[in-house]
């Protein structure tokens, strides 16, 4: 069994990692559905659009609340919202890139530290269901990491997901490469290409056609970089 | 009279997704709630009648599972966590059900079903380990069948 504990729940926000001042998170992953009973035994139904939200409890503090008040009344700028049920290569994600901003409460009481809530929804695409390639580290050079076995190649597409937290010169240029057999000497190929990240964002890319059964993260920099990156086959 | 206890569930479901087998989500399963579910009842009181009478309709079931996540090959998350994705995918195919409250032994009640995830929810807290909450409404043909296992 592989049961996951809240302890180890990892947020990232555009680049900003709220994971320690945070409490809680709760998500909400609906679909819609039509009624269409016509004569017979029961109700029928016809599933419709995805609509996901959520709510974070934290403690509040202002470099993480500033996160959120960015996102206040922004028409053009959905951001990327990582949840990582874990920070080991493999762990699942829950990821989206259209993460909007319903509510932002900050909390200060005299008999208590001060604590913010949030509550978000998702701009038309829900969350997506990852499993965490690279999990947030920091490198100095350019390179690969090691590789996660995805259990069999996909052949339907999928995407990939970034989040950037810091870059200290320069660029980042990360990618995600598959492998049909593990041995990266020359075999593999890259599956997508993320644009390049100077300072801290957050980044979606579509995934076309086969995925092989081993990925892994690779960069391209010329300073000190932070980031991680997830993996959602279809 | 036959009690039985809530440790000797079994759950099962099967994907919509085309070639899926049935996955026993027993062992994630906490709780089941719902089943076999409600029925629309017409209010036809008329003049004459004591009290009000009702005529039975449409079978309107909607129930939830409460499940430890788990997203091991073949566990809860792994096997409900894309259903937007899978129910948009495969429209016209629902999730077939199986619920034994008192588990598999032959003669002991089953309730079978087809029916779409509403949704699913998952607290997250430090204190705590992680949970989903599925929320699922039944939908097809052919309603809930109680019968027994065989």
């Amino acid at each position: 069994m592989a049961i996951r504990y809240g302890r180890n729940l990892q947020i990232y926000v555009r680049g900003i990692d709220i994971s320690g001042e945070m409490n809680e998170i709760s998500t909400l992953s609906e679909q819609e559905m039509a009624d269409v009973s016509v004569p017979g035994v029961q109700h029928q139904l016809y599933p419709g659009l995805a609509k996901d939200s959520g709510t974070i409890q934290t403690i509040y503090n202002s470099t993480d609340s500033a996160v959120f008040v960015a996102m206040r009344q922004n028409t053009t700028d959905d951001y990327g919202m990582m949840i990582a049920f874990g920070s080991t290569a493999g762990n699942p994600v829950y990821a989206s890139n259209n993460v909007t901003l319903k509510a932002n409460s900050i909390k200060g009481i005299i008999t208590d530290i001060n604590r913010a809530n949030y509550s978000f929804d998702t701009n038309n695409y829900p969350f997506e269901e990852c499993k965490l390639i690279y999990p947030k580290g920091t490198i100095t050079a350019t390179g690969q990491a090691a590789s996660y076995d995805g259990g069999a190649s996909t052949g339907l597409g999928g995407a990939g997901y970034l989040q950037v937290f810091g870059v200290s010169t320069g660029t980042l240029v990360a990618s995600i490469q598959d492998s049909s057999t593990d041995a990266w000497a020359g075999e593999q190929t890259t599956t997508c290409t993320f644009t390049a990240a100077s300072s801290a964002e957050s980044q979606r890319i579509t995934i076309s056609g086969t995925i092989k059964e081993y990925t892994r993260a690779a960069y391209t920099v010329t300073s000190t970089c932070t980031f991680a990156v997830a993996l959602k086959r279809y | 009279m036959a009690k039985s206890h809530g440790r000797l569930l079994s759950f099962k479901v099967q994907s919509p997704s085309t070639g899926s087998a049935q996955v026993d989500l027993s062992s994630y399963t906490q709780e089941v709630s719902g089943l076999p579910g409600e029925q629309d009842l017409a209010d036809v009181t008329a003049a004459g009648n004591v009290g009000h009478a009702t005529y039975p309709g449409l079978q309107n079931a909607t129930f939830n599972t409460k499940m430890v996540f788990d997203d091991a090959a073949g566990a809860s998350w792994t096997t409900l966590g894309a259903f937007q994705n899978v129910q948009q995918t495969y429209p016209s195919t629902q999730w077939a059900v199986a619920y034994a409250p008192h588990g598999t032994t032959a003669g002991y009640a089953l309730m079978t079903c087809y029916a779409y995830i509403k949704s699913i929810a998952i607290p997250g807290k430090v204190t705590d380990a992680n949970f989903m909450n599925v929320s699922w409404a039944l939908t097809g043909t052919t309603g809930v069948t109680v019968g027994v296992n065989t």
